[in-house]
């Protein structure tokens, strides 16, 4: 199980990403982006905490995965390249 | 550039260094007397008593250091010291703290096994529950910001597709 603060973080990074996916390189479409963005909406109204695995799921089915290491929680691009 | 940036860095390294130093002397201080004790007679009482009944070195030197060391600790806090530098002062004044407990409530100058582990547990509790205050806090202040941050996003994308002006009085 992860800290509530961790996955609202997490979702929040998520969130970034998507915008700068859409706005900045133009790689996703505004559809894609507002999809992407409920389901992100609805996983922050959760009450309940989930755990890092869960998480890491719902953020590859976005085209993203959830990094945790010494230096802390990070998100980055599936397709980096 | 890079050079100007690693002088920076050099000079945040030693005021982080001195800092840090302040704070360990910030937490010897309250123990100055004792320390000035072993190679000095302090028992000698002082002439000027005004604000005390009797006055002696090891008193003197002890309300005076007492008072030095928060100053200290504020001046250093200001140059960033060592995050670890904290700990000393933590347990530097939680003996003190124990040895004021056990003079005050427990009228006795021997300091006992259950004192300190009272006092730690007691320390141990407040640190938990300033540290889940903290978590609420935080986690308060990050769904905040992904609200503001996600509401912004959505005004940009309505601007931009209904070609609205920022200062539209429709939308007030």
């Amino acid at each position: 199980m992860i800290q509530r603060f961790d996955k609202v973080t997490i979702l929040l990074l998520l969130s970034d990403l998507l915008w700068e996916d859409y706005f900045v390189n133009k790689t996703i479409t505004e559809r894609d982006y507002l999809f992407a963005m409920e389901k992100i909406r609805c996983k922050m109204k959760e009450r309940y905490v989930i755990s890092m695995e869960e998480l890491n799921a719902f953020s590859i089915s976005l085209d993203y995965k959830v990094i945790k290491d010494r230096s802390g929680i990070s998100v980055s691009r599936i397709n980096s390249n | 550039m890079l050079t100007q940036q690693s002088q920076t860095d050099h000079a945040n390294i030693k005021y982080s260094k001195v800092a840090s130093f302040l704070v360990v002397l910030s937490a010897v201080l309250p123990f100055l007397n004792n320390i000035v004790g072993y190679f000095y007679n302090t028992n000698v009482q002082i002439d000027n008593t005004v604000g005390a009944r009797s006055l002696d070195l090891d008193t003197s030197i002890y309300y005076l250091s007492i008072s030095i060391a928060p100053i200290l600790l504020a001046i250093a806090s200001l140059f960033k010291p060592h995050r670890y530098s904290y700990y000393v002062i933590i347990i530097s004044y939680y003996v003190q703290l124990v040895a004021y407990i056990e003079f005050i409530f427990f009228n006795v100058n021997n300091i006992s096994i259950y004192a300190y582990i009272g006092v730690g547990v007691a320390l141990l509790l407040i640190i938990f529950v300033l540290n889940r205050l903290l978590r609420i806090y935080q986690y308060d202040e990050s769904v905040y910001n992904f609200r503001k941050v996600t509401l912004d996003r959505y005004a940009k994308l309505l601007r931009k597709h209904n070609d609205i002006d920022q200062n539209d009085t429709t939308l007030r």
